[in-house]
């Protein structure tokens, strides 16, 4: 399965499970429109450090880094790390 | 088998009260059920149980959610300290993760500098001395109060933050002798002897306990490990009583020029119901003085400021006192208000004129959640396919008619008085009391003391919403329910069924089933079961 893919069916299982059966672009924002709230970004960055092995902790932490699915699949291939 | 009157034994009509009776007795049968109680709402019978927590943690799995919620809130803070914004904070005023909910964005320096210098204010009239304060964060209230402090043991569970502290005590070296700092979770009191503290702080932090029965559990070591005369200061806590008018207030304020009354209802409902935080009503605290006889005295204050934000609106402060030491209430007379409601104009004159050495107003109307309450009331009788920008425009004009807090505290600096604000008489408006005692320059009590008057007994049914326990919480109602259809007539079985805190009593001493009917009547907004 494609990156992209991955990520969208991921970010898509979070806004069902919030009952939000609204469409969304791969550029929409998701956090900072508030979408999806902080709890809900831990989730994206634990879902990122166990399938792509990213580490926050080295490379630092911002809402806008997965904001959205494009900046999601950015951030993994900048982390060098895209399977 | 049923265990109720058999059908053609059962005469045709019961009397409700036997009815009643008789579902309150199936129901405390149930191996998880603390006590119940029936109601006739003059159809049916509803139901209410008080259920053994015990039971939701462990045969319902909420201590496995719980842990899995206390990882995820460990998780957010952890990541806030990861931001460059975090590694740029000046020393003590690292407000990283600060967000305000109705930008999503960083709340304003301003508005966190008056909110801790006031958190701060507020507790060094306690005079600390030996503190344990769970929840540290990166030191906010710490890193102020511990150079006042002989003993300042500092608690939190996420390592990033607490190893932001750590970078900021090893700036001073009479810090880090005095400060000891832990990372565990709050409910830890492991190590922690009776009566070792003179203050316990929980600034800000109860709202991301998982449930009412973890904070139970981290009030009662909190009461223990505090020592006579000493306190349990719990701040910025988030008014139960006021969730709705929060979330209207934050609804509203996003983008929502073609949004229906309707879609509008909606989306409140729906924050309420997605809410994740624990948030508590005052009474729950008032109701901890019942349970635990070491506790003198409960005050719950509005929040000090004049910033207007989310903290100043919604938020209180409740202070256990320990032991004896903060002296009698003293009888404070309380003139309620007319029907336009108390105006300073009001108030000056009565003050001013010196002839009482305490005096009370209740019901002062709160200027800072006026606008919210207007707009409930607007949206409760609007058009539901109005547009909601069309009823903006009635809401925007100021019609403040309430009193700010901060010009109570200013009238009484001008009058000569001392005061004290108070939500503890929980009224559903956001209104508040003040009490006015004649300023002494012998009298060192800094918190006067009041009788206040007393919330109506529906404030007692719910202590605090249930973040994250929506499903649980309905599969334990669905048990309930078939427990008593196995064992009552189907006529008998109860219509719905309430899980409630506690069971508010009348005057003389019964349950006030009223009260029960109407506060899980409004609570449907914001309760599921």
């Amino acid at each position: 399965m494609g990156n992209r893919l991955a990520i969208r069916q991921f970010v898509q299982r979070l806004l069902v499970q919030k009952g939000d059966q609204r469409p969304f672009h791969d550029s929409d924002s998701l956090l900072l429109s508030g979408r999806l709230q902080s709890v809900d970004a831990v989730e994206v960055v634990v879902f990122l450090e166990e399938q792509w092995g990213i580490d926050f902790a080295e490379i630092g932490f911002d809402e806008s880094l997965i904001d959205s699915v494009d900046a999601i699949e950015a951030l993994i291939q900048t982390a060098g790390v895209a399977k | 088998m049923k265990l109720g009157v058999s059908p053609k034994k059962c005469p045709q009509v019961v009397s409700r009260p036997v009815m009643a009776s008789e579902v309150a007795t199936v129901l405390r049968e149930h191996p998880a059920v603390r006590n119940a109680v029936a109601c006739s709402d003059g159809e049916s019978v509803v139901a209410f149980v008080i259920a053994d927590e015990s039971y939701i943690d462990d045969v319902l799995g909420r201590e496995g959610a719980a842990r899995g919620q206390e990882r995820k809130w460990r998780k957010t803070y952890d990541l806030t300290q990861l931001t460059k914004a975090a590694a740029a904070s000046p020393f003590a005023f690292n407000i990283a993760g600060w967000n305000s909910s109705y930008t999503r964005q960083p709340l304003p320096p301003e508005d966190m500098r008056e909110w801790v210098q006031t958190t701060v204010d507020r507790i060094s009239t306690l005079a600390p001395t030996e503190v344990l304060e769970l929840g540290c964060g990166t030191g906010l209230l710490l890193l102020r109060l511990a150079p006042a402090c002989r003993r300042y043991v500092a608690v939190d569970f996420a390592p990033s933050v607490l190893t932001r502290l750590r970078e900021q005590l090893a700036q001073s070296e009479d810090l880090r002798e005095k400060v000891e700092v832990l990372e565990r979770s709050a409910n830890n009191f492991e190590g922690f002897a009776d009566n070792s503290f003179s203050t316990v702080i929980v600034n800000s932090v109860a709202q991301h306990f998982p449930s009412q029965a973890y904070l139970n559990r981290v009030m009662e070591n909190a009461i223990r490990v505090v020592r006579p005369g000493g306190h349990v200061f719990i701040g910025d806590q988030r008014n139960l009583v006021l969730l709705e008018a929060y979330a209207a207030s934050t609804e509203a304020f996003q983008p929502t020029s073609e949004v229906s009354v309707e879609e509008l209802r909606r989306r409140i409902h729906k924050r309420i119901q997605q809410e994740q935080q624990l948030v508590l009503a005052p009474t729950y605290f008032l109701s901890l003085q019942q349970r635990f006889p070491k506790i003198s005295r409960v005050e719950i204050y509005p929040r000090r400021g004049n910033r207007d934000n989310e903290m100043t609106h919604f938020r209180f402060d409740a202070i256990l006192w320990v032991g004896t030491g903060s002296g009698p209430a003293t009888e404070i007379p309380f003139l309620d208000p007319s029907a336009e409601g108390w105006k300073l104009g009001k108030l000056r004159p009565l003050l001013a004129a010196g002839k009482s050495n305490a005096l009370g107003f209740a019901r002062i109307r709160n200027s800072r959640v006026e606008g919210d309450m207007r707009l409930l009331a607007r949206l409760a009788s609007a058009d539901p396919e109005q547009k909601f920008s069309e009823l903006r425009k009635d809401l925007d004009q100021p019609k403040a008619q309430g009193i700010h807090p901060e010009e109570i505290v200013r009238l009484a600096a001008e009058t000569g008085y001392k005061v004290a604000m108070s939500w503890a008489s929980c009224y559903s408006d956001g209104s508040y009391a003040a009490a006015f005692i004649r300023q002494r320059s012998s009298d060192e009590c800094v918190f006067p003391s009041a009788k206040w008057p007393q919330p109506a007994p529906a404030a007692f049914v719910y202590y605090s919403n249930a973040p994250g326990q929506t499903e649980i919480r309905q599969k334990f109602v669905g048990e309930l329910l078939s427990h008593c259809r196995a064992r009552l007539q189907d006529k008998i079985v109860p219509t719905s069924l309430h899980l409630v805190d506690s069971f508010p009593r009348g005057s003389g001493g019964s349950i006030d089933c009223n009260a029960l009917l109407s506060a899980t009547q409004r609570s449907t907004r914001h309760r599921c079961v």
